[in-house]
């Protein structure tokens, strides 16, 4: 069950990256959203549903959270691609995929990041990190990051926050040999990420480095395809790199050839994956609040006269949508109302969380391709109880 | 009123009972009183998923698994005590050389 869901998402996105058979115009109406390349199965997900309501969503990937997103939110810039030099792809229910440019320059209706916008703070290109009063931060899916290796037994299944901190923190940047730990020692087999990455800056607050300070420049890839080809080429044990756990999930049935390790946190005493194991995709030690390094993406949109234009506001509205969910499940990231925990600054301390409406049992449905044992199903809120309701086709608590 | 006595004093038998068995979630035994950078015990971080090596029995008391050792089973209040929660999840010792770093030794 597991694999065919995975074969038809494959296809699926086999379809909307395909290459482009024409070349369309963007008319005045579409919603135009730039930002973190981690974003984009999200974005195509939302895009997919919004089509059906009448609202054509334009998606242009910078790359990068702080030079994207957080650029959009806090200097907007006209465009006729929303991306210098590259065309951007228009999901339309009728044309999947074609490549779009604007006849009139315009700005980006929302900017995608994978942090909050004050952890862009330094990034250079960035004039300003604080919000205009007029923009809002809307908290969309949450991404788990990790630590990766090749994928062999005989190497490590886990990691510390000690161990990574002077393996990135020290080796990586060609510091004192001696804090080395093994087998993570030899500098070249390092992989970071640059200084405007979502992904570094979300693991350098979880270890406790400078976020200013990443691995050395001629280990700082500039994307989650180049770290997994760097460690798909080293094919060694001593090869490490960051990386946002949806780039390793399988793509039209083949996984890359790296493993994310289990981390164990400051403060804790055992390390876990994201998923209850290795091989689950439960994602629930993000959920409860055991694997501790993961983010919201942010959606960053501009208000006018106090409101969000009507499609915006139908697209912020549609991230949680059941056919959201669903597509979210399967590229492991964690839709908000599948959290059990929440935290209000990058790496920051939990605090419990529980949705208006939880989505717990939907999500590991369409997660791992079965409910729960312990999940009902339901039509509506009556099979649910007093204190139940019906959420996406199962009884969740009010 | 003898009979209202013994009546008495074998419900608060009863109740007692009961007490003794429940969970213990107040959260006083909960979390690994040891160096939890360090924590001891660990064998090594090669075990597979899914061995969890808590050395602790599946028996959920109050919905808590039990596990792994040391596991904290209230509600937590602490970013250490939502980390170290107990859960059916597989928990992995890490067993690495670490010298002792700080933010000064990063060049």
């Amino acid at each position: 069950m597991r694999r065919s869901l995975l074969v038809a998402a494959g296809a699926v996105a086999s379809l909307l990256i395909a290459p482009t058979a024409q070349a369309a115009d963007c008319d005045s109406d579409v919603v135009l959203i730039r930002g973190s390349s981690a974003s984009q199965k999200l974005i195509e997900a939302v895009a997919k549903v919004a089509a059906t309501q009448n609202v054509k969503i334009v998606y242009s990937s910078s790359g990068s959270s702080c030079l994207g997103g957080v650029y959009e939110a806090v200097t907007p810039t006209t465009t006729t691609t929303g991306r210098a030099g590259s065309a951007s792809t228009i999901y339309d229910v009728n044309a999947p995929t074609a490549t779009c440019t604007f006849s009139t320059p315009r700005v980006a209706d929302i900017g995608v990041s994978d942090v909050y916008a004050p952890a862009c703070e330094g990034v250079a290109g960035l004039s300003t990190t604080t919000l205009p009063a007029d923009v809002t931060d809307t908290l969309g899916p949450v991404q788990a990051f990790t630590l990766a290796v090749n994928d062999d037994p005989s190497f490590p299944v886990a990691i510390s926050s000690e161990a990574a901190f002077n393996t990135f923190g020290i080796v990586g940047r060609n510091g004192d040999a001696s804090f080395g730990v093994t087998p993570w020692t030899t500098v070249a087999d390092i992989f970071g990420r640059k200084l405007d990455s979502g992904t570094w800056q979300t693991w350098a607050r979880s270890l406790g480095l400078p976020p200013q300070k990443p691995v050395t420049d001629a280990q700082q890839k500039s994307g989650a395809k180049d770290v997994l080809a760097a460690l798909d080429t080293s094919n060694r044990a001593s090869a490490i790199g960051i990386i946002a756990l949806n780039d390793i999930v399988p793509t039209n049935g083949v996984a890359p050839k790296v493993r994310p390790l289990a981390f164990r946190a400051k403060g804790q005493d055992f390390a876990y994956y994201p998923s209850s194991t290795s091989t689950a995709s439960d994602m629930i030690n993000v959920r409860d609040g055991h694997y501790a390094v993961w983010a919201n993406l942010h959606f960053f949109a501009r208000k006018t006269n106090g409101s969000h234009s009507p499609k915006v506001a139908k697209v912020l509205e549609l991230l949680e949508s059941k056919e959201a969910v669903s597509v979210v499940a399967k590229t492991r990231a964690v839709p908000t109302c599948a959290m059990q925990v929440q935290r209000t600054t990058d790496a920051g301390d939990f605090s419990a969380y529980k949705a208006e409406k939880p989505c717990g049992c939907f999500f590991e449905q369409e997660a791992s391709g079965v409910a729960p044992a312990s999940c009902t199903t339901c039509t509506d809120d009556s099979a649910c109880g007093a204190n139940g309701q019906c959420v996406f086709g199962f009884c969740e608590a009010k | 009123m003898f009979k209202l006595k013994a009546l008495f004093l074998t419900a608060l038998l009863a109740v007692s009972t009961v007490a003794l068995v429940a969970c213990d979630d107040d959260g006083s035994n909960k979390v690994n009183g040891g160096d939890t950078f360090n924590p001891g015990g660990g064998t090594d971080a090669g075990n597979e998923p899914g061995n969890n090596p808590d050395g602790g029995s599946d028996t959920t008391d109050g919905g808590c698994p039990n596990k792994p050792a040391g596991c904290f089973c209230g509600t937590p209040t602490t970013q250490a005590q939502w980390l170290n929660r107990c859960t059916n999840s597989a928990a992995l010792p890490v067993n690495l050389t670490v010298k002792p770093a700080t933010t000064a030794d990063i060049p």
